[in-house]
């Protein structure tokens, strides 16, 4: 199909439209957004309480005070350099994951503030507190399937290496480490950029996942080309700031200000819901059917009765 | 509906009996979107937010919950040169009936619903001259119940043997065809021409006491 064909120009489309639309709707999207992130960080402060206190309720109810407690965390860091590195991993994603779900949630809501305005070209802000209530269960999974999909590989490296080496990679080792850590980032969040708008189309999380991961491979040049894009916008954007920090070759305190400021603005309202409806507009063209409409027959009046 | 699938196919007619779909087309919203507009064409979100006066997200997330019920479909989708990516949906049936039966089985309120709607349907006869006493509408009932869900299931498992042609046909050509095949199919069924001869001669009674009066 001619929608789903991709080349420099039609990148460059998908980004001028959703450039377009996110400057369009940028009062519901900071509105939405700012909503959202209030209600996430409330649910955080309920999920942290309910994780962490029933911890301290059973290291406290030991005797032991914060002696007891400090003792409780200096056993997991251990772990991490112990061959019981794997457990840490699995408990700490057990209690991280939970605590970052409202996130996962917030970011899936923006994903369906984006539907909105891909399919209709309008979107209000209390609409995504609609897409955060309605869909909280399969966005919060998806999120936990990103977040477990992007992490695990690269710690379960440095856990077998760093084991390997006796805690501490240095030299070659680390470079490699880097490198395949950066290579699957990118790689991995770019397989699984459909997800999100998968959910919000009402696919299921595992079949939202199975279909992201099928087409970044069917249609890798579109769902790769519009995330390296972004990727590259957004590196082009923190550079400057790279160069102007008191690290960079031209440190200028009072520009690296002004210049982080604009720049800020610019991604948090501006790149972001453009991403965001890039993802969703993508996602609807290659998921599409692409037939032809019925003939339509004016008056549109029935001949035959029960014969 | 992933990449490489077609639109689901669709049917004449079909019998909505599950009470959970049911309870799902109780809200008038949805009731509206699938009876009111996608039997009759397949309309994108902004159209029918446009003529139900709504949000396009409200629309957005009932056609999430009508898809899921299997009661509406995404039939085809368009890119636009404004950028915009719309999505045509549609019923996945040309017409749907309530199922007696399964409305019967459901909690209270619905089966409360189907048993009142037969009795409106029989004294509704009424205003047609058939006079149905109320001590008779359990009898009326218990006759035309089996008829209804007879000529329902003859009707809905009539097949539509090709679906393509079958989406392109206009609205008008669609109903006159179907009605066509309908009569045809539920005169071949003996079990219907048998209930339907008990209904009648039900009403010939009624409607005979009615001239004696």
């Amino acid at each position: 199909m001619s929608e789903k064909q991709t080349d420099f120009k039609t990148i460059l489309q998908d980004l001028k439209v959703s450039f377009r639309f996110a400057a369009k709707n940028i009062v519901s999207f900071f509105l939405g957004m700012l909503g959202v992130l209030i209600v996430s960080v409330l649910l955080l402060a309920v999920v942290a309480i309910l994780i962490f206190v029933p911890i301290l309720i059973v290291v406290f109810s030991s005797g032991g005070g914060f002696a007891a407690l400090e003792a409780f965390f200096l056993q997991v860091g251990n772990e991490w350099t112990t061959g019981f590195g794997i457990t840490a991993i699995g408990l700490s994603s057990l209690i991280v994951i939970p605590i970052l779900s409202p996130f996962f949630v917030a970011i899936g809501a923006l994903f369906g503030m984006g539907r909105e305005i891909v399919e209709s070209e309008g979107t209000t802000a209390q609409g995504v507190f609609t897409w955060y209530k309605s869909k909280f269960g399969p966005l919060a999974a998806a999120g936990g399937l990103l977040f477990l999909t992007v992490l695990i590989p690269p710690s379960a490296i440095i856990l077998v290496l760093g084991l390997g080496y006796g805690g501490l990679i240095i030299g070659l080792p680390a470079a490699g480490v880097s490198v395949f850590s950066t290579v699957w980032l990118v790689m991995s969040i770019g397989i699984l950029s459909m997800m999100f708008p998968a959910v919000i189309d009402g696919v299921p999380v595992l079949q939202a996942y199975r279909q992201s991961v099928r087409m970044s491979i069917d249609y890798f040049d579109r769902v790769f080309g519009v995330w390296i894009a972004y990727l590259l916008l957004g590196i082009a954007l923190v550079l400057p700031a790279v160069a102007l920090s008191p690290a960079g070759p031209w440190p200028n305190l009072v520009v690296l200000g002004v210049y982080g400021t604009i720049m800020g603005l610019f991604l948090i309202f501006i790149v972001v819901p453009s991403f965001v409806i890039a993802l969703n507009r993508v996602y609807l063209i290659l998921s599409g059917d692409y037939g032809v409409p019925r003939d339509e027959e004016h008056p549109s009046i029935g001949m035959v009765g029960g014969v | 509906m992933t990449e490489n699938q077609h639109p689901a196919s669709m049917k004449d007619l079909a019998i909505i009996d599950d009470p959970s779909t049911i309870k799902i087309l109780f809200e008038p919203t949805r009731a509206e979107i699938v009876f009111k507009y996608l039997v009759n064409n397949a309309m994108t979100v902004k159209q029918l937010a446009d003529a139900l006066d709504k949000n396009p997200g409200t629309i957005l997330h009932h056609i999430d919950k009508l898809k899921k019920a299997g009661l509406v479909v995404q039939e085809r989708t368009e890119a636009t040169v404004t950028g915009i990516v719309q999505r045509y949906y549609r019923a996945t049936a040309r017409e749907y009936r309530l199922g007696l039966s399964g409305m019967m089985q459901a909690d209270n309120g619905v089966a409360q619903f189907a048993k009142k709607r037969l009795e409106s349907m029989i004294s509704a006869l009424s205003v047609y001259g058939i006079e149905i006493p109320e001590e008779e509408a359990e009898d009326a009932i218990a006759i035309l119940q089996p008829l209804i869900e007879r000529e329902n299931k003859v009707s809905a498992s009539l097949p539509i043997r090709d679906q393509k042609v079958y989406r392109q046909l206009s609205e008008s050509v669609q109903k006159d065809a179907s009605r066509i095949m309908r009569r045809y199919v539920l005169d071949k069924d003996t079990e219907y021409q048998v209930l339907r001869e008990k209904w009648h001669s039900f009403l010939r009674n009624h409607e005979q006491e009615k001239q004696r009066k």
